[in-house]
């Protein structure tokens, strides 16, 4: 028998599921989110793709024993067959499927398609192999030769990846993918097949960002006492819809006309004092959080106040880690926090230079970064307009677990660029 | 590993290069000797609370001059 068709061993297979429930509650404690759960919950039916990207050699048990009434046969590198024999026979056994990347066999393809035939689960790490030094790869197309051949539809999963005694794994399941509503797979080009790729890696990026939202959107009620005094603020403010009667532009289109959602960093250029009271009007329907100078917190009545509003204390003379800690906690809590980091009132209008600390909260909340461009109108009565651009995640851009500081200063002149490209639409807009 | 070792594998991670963890030992300054500014100070520290599970505040900040010192804090605060 070929190595690709070895078949694997039920007995096994349901010792290990019957025994996994121990092991999977106390090692990885899933934690499941989903993009659609009516769509697509954990219950897989039927023939699917499950494909997922990889960050441990652990992801294949913790699918097999999340999905406790499938059997998912992934798909395996040749090397993990060639360790010890018990080893492979343990990998056939559980159903891994081995591949050989060296010398490219499609013989993964067709024992693919013949689970799927007999309407089983096939799992796919599309990445290939495990991230190096915190670097992942791009996703190869063997998954697209798979599901471009089938009308079984791929069912994309996020694992952070986060196992261990002490953490809890993260995983989000998204809706359905059935490639052929999407793409003509008859007699695919390479090009093409390289776009369903790309296709295929971003939807999994979406998802990717899916969870990070809906793990720092906590459950806040809509009256609760603690948020009393910022919930009157909000209410006092609401008269000035009327005075700002903001146009709002986007760089994202998609953007428009949604709310924002979940834990995010509202970052803005800061040209006068009125610029929170029209980040709160622009964004009425939320509880914000202000990062805030000590000058003006230090004030006695009005310190008061501006707690009270929502308003956090940064010592900008000090290493203030006790307002920086305040901060991520409210971000992962899902509260949106505005900051403005040029670290002060800027009335000159281009933005040249911002300070890292913005990177740094949200690579500790791991919250996307919003950028605001506006500008106080001349004359009181005038309509004032804003620029919203696209989100920043962090993690897009830097996937280590400890970024260095080069890193954040390369993080930090992204940002930049992103608002200095929402200032560009600013003047280009009337 | 002891705590001196871990707390350098940390520097190297977080300074990538901007510090030589050749010249680092405990009487290394952080200002002077290995260049960190408020904002490395601040990262350094969140980084050592995630590693080592101690807590710094604000007023550690004042104290906290070498790498003596953060070994200190990370002792005494285990």
């Amino acid at each position: 028998m070929s190595k690709t068709n070895r078949k694997p061993n039920y007995l096994l297979l349901g010792f290990t599921k019957l025994t996994g429930w121990l092991p999977t509650w106390v090692f990885f404690k899933p934690k499941l989110y989903y993009e659609n759960k009516k769509k697509q919950s954990r219950n897989i039916r039927g023939a699917a793709i499950l494909m997922s990207n990889h960050t441990s050699l652990l992801d294949f048990v913790l699918y097999l024993l999340l999905f406790w009434d499938r059997v998912p046969r992934f798909l395996m590198a040749e090397v993990l067959f060639t360790k010890n024999k018990i080893f492979t026979w343990l990998l056939y056994s559980l159903g891994g499927i081995y591949v050989n990347r060296e010398n490219v066999g499609f013989g993964f393809v067709s024992k693919s398609l013949e689970i799927l035939d007999k309407g089983g689960l096939v799992g796919v790490f599309p990445q290939g192999r495990l991230p190096v030094e915190g670097k992942t790869f791009p996703y190869k197309p063997g998954i697209v030769l798979i599901a471009s051949r089938t009308k079984a539809p791929i069912i994309p999963v996020y694992t952070d990846g986060n196992y261990g005694l002490k953490k809890r794994a993260h995983v989000m399941i998204g809706e359905p993918i059935y490639l052929h509503d999407h793409f003509d797979c008859t007699d695919a080009s390479k090009e093409e097949i390289q776009q369903m790729t790309d296709f295929l890696s971003g939807k999994m990026d979406a998802l990717k960002h899916e969870l990070e939202r809906q793990m720092t959107q906590g459950s806040h009620p809509a009256v609760h006492p603690k948020h009393l005094p910022m919930d009157m603020a909000r209410f006092c403010l609401l008269p000035t819809q009327i005075k700002y009667r903001t146009r709002k532009y986007y760089l994202d289109p998609e953007a428009k006309g949604k709310h924002l959602k979940g834990g995010a960093l509202i970052v803005s250029n800061h040209t006068s004092f009125e610029d929170p009271i029209f980040i709160n009007s622009l964004f009425w329907y939320r509880r914000l959080y202000f990062l805030t100078g000590e000058v003006l917190m230090d004030k006695k009545l009005w310190g008061r106040l501006l707690k009270w509003a929502g308003c956090i204390r940064i010592d900008r003379n000090i290493s203030d880690i006790e307002s920086i800690r305040t901060c991520v906690n409210k971000l992962k809590q899902g509260y949106p926090l505005v900051m403005f980091p040029q670290g002060g009132i800027k009335r000159e209008q281009d933005v040249e230079e911002i300070k890292t600390g913005a990177i740094l909260i949200a690579l500790q909340a791991k919250v996307p970064i919003l950028p605001i461009y506006s500008e106080k109108p001349k004359k009181w009565y005038q309509r004032r307009k804003a620029v919203i651009g696209e989100p920043l995640f962090c993690s897009e851009h830097c996937s280590k677990k400890m970024p260095s500081m080069a890193d954040m200063e390369h993080l930090s002149k992204l940002l930049l660029e992103q608002i200095q490209a929402c200032e560009k639409e600013y003047w280009a807009k009337p | 590993m002891d705590v001196f070792e871990k707390l350098v594998e940390l520097f190297e991670k977080v300074f990538e290069g901007d510090v030589d963890v050749s010249n680092v030992n405990r009487d290394s300054r952080l200002v002077e000797d290995l260049g960190m500014q408020s904002i490395g100070m601040l990262y350094m520290a969140l980084a050592i609370e995630e590693e080592f599970g101690v807590k710094f505040h604000n007023d550690d900040f004042a104290k906290i001059k070498t790498v003596e010192d953060i070994i200190n804090k990370i002792e005494g605060g285990v």
